[in-house]
C-alpha cells in the first residue's frame, strides 16, 4: 500500500464501515478541496476495483497535543468509481488547482477536485487507476517513493519544498549549518586565532589607554603628590608608545583579516562554482542563472564578514565591556549604576531605528532594481526602441525610475542625518549625567573621586556606549548571515538529477548505434513531451527528424546527450543504457549543433577548439572548412583570433551556426546530432555545408532534425514527430507512398515552392 | 492606410449568443453547439469550406485573454488540447442559461481566494511563511522566492503564488488595513 496519506483511525472505521478494509488499498491519499470549491477534507482510496472518494470535515476533540484527543469525520458526500467502467483518469488543472476526471463512452466524470497543493497526488492516483484498468496491477515499486514520508517534513508534517532535497527549511538546525561552516573556516583558524588575539590585544589596550591619558597624567604627574611630577616628557612618551602599539596591532590585524577574507571568499565561491557545474540542466532553466552569482558574491561576503569581523568583534566587544565594567564598579560603583540607566533607551532606541533603516534601504533596493532592470531592458533591446520610435516613452519611463530611485535614497539620507545626530546627543546626555554627578563628587570631595580618575571614568562610559549600536543588530546581522549561508548551502548541496552511474560503464570504441526504447519524457508534470517513443538508428547511417515546431524535435536530442533522463523507457548507445555509461564516453561519443549557439568571450579559435584545447591550427582550419565557416573567418582583419563573444565582434546568426558547427566537426565524434544546425543559413550555404558534411557524416551515426524537409534529402531514414507521438517512419520514398503525415508535410514545401517557380 | 485594416486579414471566430448554444452535460461539465464553419478534425485536414453549419463541439474549455485587466472580455474557447473554436467578445452578450454556465466554468477555473488580511509573515531561509485571513477562510502558506512570486499586476493589485502553485490575490494592497501593509510592504 502506498500512503499518500496515513489514514487516522477514524477514518479507517469510515471506509472499513464503506465496505473497504486498509489492506485492500493501493494508494491512500488526502485532497483539499470538495467538488463544491469550497475547502474540504477530501479522503480518497484506490482499491484494485474501485476508486472511492469522501469528501467531509474532520474535528478534533481534546486538546491539540493531548494523548486522549479523538478524531471524527463527518462525511458530506462519498462517491465509488469502478475502475473497469471508466476509462482516460487524467488530470485537468486550473489556475490554482485542478480536478481528476475520467471518461465512460467519451462523457466527462468528476472524481475530485484539488488545490495545486495536491496536485502530485492527484496524479498518482490518475497514473495508477491507468495502470490498473490496463494492466490490472500497479507498479508497486515505481510508487514506493511517493510514501507521505518521503514528501513531509517528520517534525512539522509540512511538505518539503523539493521533494528531492529532504530540508524542511522550518526546521532546519541553525547549529548544523554552522557546524558546516565551521568546518570550512577549520582550514583557517591559525588565522582566526590570530584575528581574535589581536582584537583582544586592542581591546586590552583600549583599557589602559585611558587610564594612562587621564588617571597617571593628572594623578601622579601634573600633581605636586604624584609619583612621576614633572616628567611631562616621559607621559608623553608612555601616551604615544601604547597609541602606537595599539595602531600596530589593528594594522596587523587588517592584514590578517583581508587576507583570511580574499581565501574565504574564494574558497566558498570556489565550492560553489564546483557543485554548479555538476547540476543539471533544469537547475538553471528552474532560475535565473544571471541572479545567481550576483547572489553567491553578495552571500559569501556576508558570511565572510560576519565570521571575520563581526563574530570576533562580538566576542572582544563583550570581553572588553566586561573587563570596563569591572573596572568602573571598582572605581565608583555609584556613578557606574548612574552611565547604566540609560542603557536599555539606547538598546531600544537603535533597534527602532535599525528596523526603520531596514525598511527604507529595502525600499530603495527594490527601486534601483527596478531602475537597472529597465536599463538594460532598454538598453539590450535598443534596435527595437528605435525601430518604433519609441525612444520618448522609454526616456519618460527612465526619469520615472530614476526620480523615485532619487527619492528613496535622499529620504535615506535625509533621515540618516536626523536620527544618528539625535541618538548621538541622546548617547552624551548618558555622559552627562557622569559629568555632572562626578563633577559634584569631585568638587565637594563627597566620594573617592579626583579629576583624573573622573576623566578616566568618563573615557570608560564612551568605551561602554561605542558597541551598542553594534549589540542592537547583532541579531539581524546573524540571521542575515545564516540565511546567506543557507542560500549557499542549498547551492553546494542540490543534487544533479542527471546523476552518473555508480560503476559507469566506458567504452573505448564505439560504434555508434543509438536506440530509443519506449521513451517517455515531460518536462514537468502533466505535460508529455515525448510520448511512448521507439527507434533505432544503425551505426554510420544518417536519421532525419521531422515534425512541426514544439513536436518534440529538441528533446529527443537532449535525450541522446543526457541532458535530462526519461521519464521512462531507456536510450541506449551500442546497447549500453546511457544511465550506466560514463559521463566521458557518452560526452565525448556525441557531438550537437543546437539551434541556440552560444559563442564564448574569446578568439574565434578558442571557439572553435572549445571542446578539444589541444588542436593544430592546421585541424581548425579543416574543421572551418568542413563547416564553410573558413571563408568569412580569413575575411575578417584578425582572422582566427577575431575576438568575438558579448562586447566584441557581432556575428550573424548563421556565422555563429557555422562556428558551432565547426567545433563539432573538430571534435569528431561517433555520433552526430544537428539540430537546426543551418536554419539560420540560406540554402546555398547549406547546400554547401552538406556537400562539406557529407564526407564527414557518410561512416557516422547522424541524427539531424530540421524542419526544412530539403535539409534531410540525405537521410537514411526519417521519423516523424507529432505531439510527441511518433506516427511515421521509414525511408523518405516510403514515406511519400503511404501519403500520410510526412506526405502533406512534403506536399506543403514543393507548393510553397512552386509559387516562386521552383519545383523538385 | 488604415491603422488596422489589417483585422480584415485573420477572421476571428466569436461565439455570440445567436450562434452558439452553451449547454451542461449531467455531469456538470459545459458544452456548446455552435454554428461555425466546421472545425477541422486534424491539422491536416486540407478541406477548407468557410460556409457556417450547426455543430455539436462537446466538451469545451474556457481561457480568458486578458485574466486581470478584463476578465470578462475576450473569453477563448477551446477543446481540451487547447484549439481554439472561437472567442466571446463580451460575457455580458450572453444572459441566461448560458451565462450561468461559461461563468460557473470561469469561476471553478480562476478560483483564487483573496487575502483580506494578514495576521502574520515570517521570513526563514529563502521562504516566507504566510498566515491570512481570506474569502475563503483562513489560511496559512509559504512562498519561495518572495519576491518573484509576488506579482505586480498593476500599481496596487498583487497576485501572490505559492511552493505548491496556489494563487491568492489582493486586489488593492492599499486598502489592506495598517498593520497588514506593514508586512507586505518590504516585498513591494
Amino acid at each position: 500500500m502506498t500512503e499518500l496519506k496515513k489514514f487516522s483511525l477514524s477514518l479507517v472505521a469510515f471506509f472499513g464501515e464503506k465496505g473497504i478494509p486498509m489492506d485492500e488499498c493501493v494508494i491512500t491519499m488526502e485532497s483539499d478541496m470538495g467538488k463544491d470549491g469550497i475547502y474540504k477534507n477530501v479522503f480518497a482510496v484506490l482499491t484494485k476495483e474501485k476508486i472511492a472518494v469522501a469528501e467531509g470535515f474532520v474535528t478534533f476533540e481534546g486538546k491539540a497535543k493531548a494523548e486522549n484527543r479523538t478524531e471524527y469525520f463527518e462525511c458530506t458526500d462519498y462517491s465509488e468509481y469502478i475502475i473497469a467502467d471508466f476509462e482516460n483518469y487524467a488530470v485537468e488543472l486550473f489556475i490554482s488547482g485542478g480536478r481528476a476526471v475520467c471518461e465512460k463512452d467519451g462523457k466527462a466524470v468528476e472524481i475530485m477536485r484539488f488545490t495545486s497543493s495536491c496536485k502530485h497526488d492527484a496524479n498518482v492516483l490518475c497514473d495508477a487507476a491507468n495502470q490498473l484498468k490496463k494492466d490490472g496491477k500497479v507498479d508497486e515499486e515505481k510508487l514506493k517513493g511517493e510514501n507521505e514520508e518521503a514528501h513531509f517534513c517528520p517534525k512539522c508534517h509540512r511538505r518539503y519544498p523539493d521533494a528531492d532535497r529532504k530540508i524542511c527549511p522550518k526546521c532546519m538546525e541553525k547549529a548544523k549549518l554552522v557546524k558546516r561552516l565551521a568546518k570550512l573556516f577549520l582550514k583557517y583558524k591559525a588565522y582566526i586565532y590570530m584575528i581574535f588575539l589581536t582584537f583582544i590585544m586592542v581591546a586590552g589596550l583600549g583599557i589602559i589607554s585611558p587610564y594612562v591619558s587621564n588617571n597617571i597624567f593628572y594623578n601622579e604627574v601634573l600633581n605636586e603628590s604624584g609619583s612621576m611630577y614633572g616628567e611631562i616628557g616621559k607621559i608623553i612618551l608612555m601616551i604615544i608608545g601604547v597609541r602606537l602599539l595599539s595602531l600596530l596591532i589593528s594594522v596587523i590585524n587588517g592584514i590578517i583579516s583581508a587576507k583570511v577574507a580574499a581565501e574565504v571568499v574564494y574558497d566558498l565561491k570556489k565550492t560553489i562554482f564546483d557543485t554548479i557545474g555538476g547540476l543539471s540542466l533544469r537547475f538553471f532553466t528552474s532560475r535565473q542563472t544571471g541572479g545567481l552569482m550576483t547572489q553567491i558574491n553578495s552571500d559569501a561576503t556576508t558570511i565572510y564578514w560576519f565570521f571575520c569581523n563581526g563574530f570576533p568583534y562580538l566576542v572582544t566587544s563583550i570581553l572588553q565591556l566586561l573587563a570596563v565594567l569591572v573596572v568602573m564598579l571598582l572605581m565608583d560603583p555609584i556613578l557606574t549604576l548612574y552611565t547604566f540607566i540609560t542603557i536599555p533607551i539606547f538598546i531600544i532606541a537603535f533597534k527602532v531605528t535599525f528596523t526603520m533603516f531596514g525598511k527604507l534601504h529595502a525600499r530603495s533596493y527594490s527601486k534601483r532594481r527596478s531602475f537597472n532592470s529597465l536599463i538594460s531592458d532598454v538598453l539590450n533591446g535598443m534596435r527595437v526602441v528605435k525601430s518604433f520610435s519609441r525612444e520618448e516613452t522609454e526616456i519618460k519611463r527612465f526619469q520615472h525610475r530614476s526620480e523615485a530611485q532619487a527619492d528613496a535614497q535622499t529620504v535615506i539620507g535625509v533621515t540618516a542625518n536626523k536620527v544618528f545626530r539625535m541618538l548621538g546627543f541622546m548617547m552624551k546626555l548618558g555622559v552627562y549625567v557622569v559629568w555632572a554627578v562626578g563633577g559634584w563628587q569631585v568638587m565637594k570631595h563627597t566620594g573617592n573621586l579626583n579629576y583624573g580618575k573622573l576623566m578616566t571614568f568618563i573615557a570608560y562610559v564612551g568605551m561602554i556606549y561605542d558597541p551598542l549600536d553594534f549589540f542592537a543588530d547583532v541579531s539581524n546581522w546573524w540571521s542575515e548571515c545564516l540565511n546567506a549561508l543557507q542560500r549557499l548551502f542549498e547551492i553546494s548541496d542540490s543534487i544533479p538529477e542527471v546523476k552518473e552511474a555508480e560503476n559507469p560503464v566506458t567504452l573505448n570504441s564505439l560504434k555508434g548505434e543509438v536506440e530509443f526504447k519506449d521513451v517517455t519524457f515531460s518536462y514537468e508534470e502533466n505535460r508529455i513531451v515525448i510520448d511512448h517513443i521507439s527507434f533505432n538508428v544503425p551505426a554510420g547511417s544518417t536519421l532525419g527528424i521531422v515534425g512541426q515546431t514544439g513536436a518534440g524535435k529538441s528533446t529527443l536530442a537532449n535525450l541522446l546527450t543526457r541532458l535530462y533522463d526519461p521519464v521512462s523507457g531507456e536510450v541506449l548507445i551500442d546497447g549500453v543504457n546511457l544511465k550506466s555509461l560514463s559521463f566521458e564516453t557518452l560526452r565525448s561519443a556525441v557531438a550537437i549543433v543546437s539551434q541556440e549557439t552560444y559563442l564564448f568571450r574569446g578568439t574565434i579559435m578558442d571557439n572553435i577548439r572549445y571542446a578539444r584545447p589541444d588542436a593544430t591550427n592546421e585541424e581548425v582550419i579543416a574543421a572551418a572548412k568542413i563547416a564553410s565557416a573558413h571563408q568569412f573567418i580569413v575575411k575578417y582583419p584578425d582572422a582566427y583570433e577575431t575576438m568575438v563573444g558579448f562586447g566584441y565582434k557581432e556575428l550573424s546568426g548563421g556565422e555563429k551556426q557555422r562556428l558551432s558547427i565547426a567545433r563539432a566537426v573538430l571534435k569528431n565524434p561517433c555520433i552526430l546530432v544537428l539540430d537546426e544546425a543551418t536554419a539560420a543559413m540560406d540554402t546555398q550555404t547549406e547546400r554547401q555545408i552538406q556537400d562539406a558534411l557529407d564526407n564527414l557524416t557518410r561512416d557516422r551515426t547522424t541524427i539531424i532534425i530540421a524542419h526544412r524537409l530539403s535539409t534531410l534529402r540525405d537521410a537514411d531514414k526519417l521519423i516523424v514527430l507529432e505531439n510527441g507521438k511518433m506516427p511515421e517512419e521509414g525511408t523518405a520514398l516510403e514515406l511519400l507512398k503511404k501519403k500520410g503525415k510526412y506526405f502533406e508535410l512534403y506536399k506543403m514545401q514543393a507548393e510553397a515552392l512552386k509559387t516562386i517557380g521552383i519545383e523538385e | 492606410m488604415e491603422k488596422n485594416d489589417f483585422l480584415e486579414i485573420v477572421k476571428i471566430v466569436y461565439l455570440t449568443p445567436e450562434n452558439a448554444k452553451f449547454y451542461e452535460t449531467d455531469n456538470g461539465f459545459p458544452c456548446v453547439n455552435a454554428f461555425i464553419p466546421m472545425v477541422k478534425k486534424d491539422d491536416l485536414d486540407t478541406s477548407s469550406s468557410e460556409e457556417p453549419v450547426w455543430q455539436d463541439l462537446s466538451r469545451v474549455f474556457f481561457h480568458r485573454a486578458f485574466p486581470y485587466d478584463s476578465a470578462d472580455t475576450f473569453i477563448s474557447v477551446t477543446d481540451k488540447d487547447g484549439n481554439e473554436y472561437g472567442v466571446i467578445k463580451s460575457l455580458g452578450d450572453f444572459d441566461g442559461k448560458g451565462r450561468d454556465i461559461i461563468e460557473k466554468e470561469l469561476k471553478r477555473k480562476y478560483f483564487t481566494p483573496v487575502i483580506q488580511k494578514i495576521f502574520s509573515l515570517k521570513e526563514r531561509f529563502g521562504y516566507s511563511y504566510w498566515e491570512t485571513e481570506t474569502n475563503h477562510g483562513r489560511m496559512s502558506f509559504a512562498m519561495h522566492d518572495t519576491f518573484r512570486n509576488i506579482a505586480k499586476v498593476s500599481e496596487s493589485r498583487l497576485v501572490l503564488t505559492d511552493v505548491d502553485g496556489n494563487r491568492f490575490e489582493i486586489p488593492d494592497v492599499m486598502a489592506l488595513d495598517r498593520k497588514s501593509f506593514r508586512k507586505i510592504e518590504l516585498y513591494l
